[in-house]
């Protein structure tokens, strides 16, 4: 066997020998981290950021980036059934949702047996104040945007625009309020009087959930239940948050309700949309706000309902 | 037999190849077998904790990196008699037909620095051997 093949084989064994020791490292040490999270006690961070809403988040290239009540109920359920967690952190960057979508969430913060505390980061509004308020203590920034406790229905209606083309509405319908929202005709007055019905219902029964969460007079609910957003300085005063502080202050808050100080604590991660993991990756907040807006403008004819 | 013949008979590598070539296979192994284990090493509870009471990630960790670390040089210098380092600076592990035993004994205290050290300083009475060296009756030489 001649030198050079020698040699060339001495670099073959060796960077076989290298890439080897790399995987193995690799893959030991990314198990040991996984076997070590699975069994050592923690507390968990669950996200939730966005509008939320019961539609899947299946990361679809255009889909905008909202908080999944699928992706969040998985993420509490986990949590509740993983006994190596002790607490667990909600942290909500939300203006709120859909009604039963921030119905489901909050009914499933509520039924978690164990100790949990709402961080209201930036905005924790409307739906998403609702599900901070089914949490044990709720912590919010001196100046987060909180409250806005009230409904909304809303959607785009053309109809004028119909008559300046000449297209004219027609639909057949077996009931008199069946087309009731249609983007295409006025509403009547019989029908505004009918959607406000149901939407005082909602109404209602939110000011009454966030009244009984948080131990609170209903009538001093629905005092400041008419749609106003507050500071976090001004939710502490009116006693619709506990405590003012950040996620340090929140984790010290939760390492306190349950003992323990020396605790690791872990974020569960809430499914991203391409679009959101490209506009992560690069200036975020630049382009974030056109985006959002843009890929929130609501062009769907039913009605929709948002708490 | 005088340091002059022996130097001739063995040939025995420069110093200074020897320490780059180690310094060459100490940043590989860092960056194949330390930095994956990066986060666990670098948890502020493991470093509190690793002389008092080293969590059991901590443990699988260390002695993960320990094995690691000895199957590169032991494979490689079992293996080809040379390591990455050693290839690029050209020298070779002696003899020919050192083996497993021997390759085992002289590579012991890789990644162990404190021991390596005292292990190396051995060089100080021998000029160019370290201890573990003479006791496998090994030695690095110039190709």
């Amino acid at each position: 066997m001649g030198k050079q093949q020698i040699k060339d084989g001495n670099w073959k064994t060796i960077f076989g020998t290298i890439i080897t020791i790399w995987i193995v490292a690799s893959i030991i040490a990314s198990s040991v981290s996984e076997l070590k999270q699975a069994v050592s006690e923690k507390i968990v961070i669950i996200p939730i950021v966005g509008p939320l809403t019961i539609s899947e988040n299946d990361g679809g290239i255009l889909q905008s980036g909202t908080a999944s009540t699928s992706d969040i109920l998985d993420n509490i359920k986990k949590a509740k059934d993983d006994s190596s967690v002790k607490a667990v952190i909600f942290e909500i960057n939300s203006p709120g949702g859909t009604v039963v979508a921030s119905e489901e969430i909050a009914n499933a913060v509520k039924n978690l047996d164990k100790p949990n505390i709402a961080l209201i980061r930036e905005v924790g509004a409307s739906g998403a104040y609702w599900v901070a308020s089914a949490s044990d203590k709720i912590v919010a920034s001196p100046m987060s945007i909180t409250g806005s406790i009230g409904v909304i229905s809303s959607y785009l209606e053309f109809s004028k625009l119909f008559d300046k083309y000449g297209i004219t509405y027609q639909q057949l319908t077996s009931g008199e309020y069946k087309d009731v929202g249609t983007p295409y005709k006025e509403l009547s007055v019989k029908e505004k009087d009918y959607l406000q019905k149901k939407l005082d219902i909602i109404y209602d029964y939110f000011i009454s959930e966030v009244s009984k969460n948080r131990n609170m007079d209903r009538e001093k609910v629905k005092e400041m239940a008419d749609g106003k957003f507050y500071l976090g300085t001004e939710a502490k005063d009116l006693g619709l948050i506990d405590y003012l502080g950040d996620r340090e202050f929140a984790v010290n808050l939760t390492k306190q309700m349950i003992n323990k100080t020396d605790i690791e604590v872990i974020t569960y991660k809430q499914k991203l949309t391409f679009l959101e993991q490209l506009t992560r990756m690069s200036s975020y907040y630049a382009g974030k706000g056109i985006g959002e807006t843009l890929l929130n403008f609501n062009m769907n004819k039913e009605i929709k309902i948002n708490a | 037999m005088k340091e002059a013949d022996k130097l001739l008979r063995y040939n025995y590598a420069p110093l200074w190849k020897r320490i780059f070539a180690y310094i060459i296979d100490i940043s590989l192994v860092n960056l194949i077998v330390i930095v994956p284990f990066k986060t666990i090493i670098a948890k502020p509870e493991n470093s509190k904790q690793i002389l008092l009471t080293p969590s059991i990630d901590l443990i699988i960790a260390i002695l993960t990196i320990i094995l690691l670390i000895l199957i590169y040089f032991i494979y490689t210098e079992y293996k080809v008699k040379q390591t990455l380092g050693k290839l690029l600076f050209n020298l070779k592990v002696m003899p020919d037909n050192a083996n497993l035993k021997q390759i085992i004994t002289r590579n012991i205290t890789k990644p162990f620095s404190i021991l390596l050290i005292l292990d190396t300083l051995y060089m100080v009475k021998t000029q160019n051997l370290r201890y573990t060296e003479v006791i496998s009756k090994t030695w690095v030489s110039s190709k």
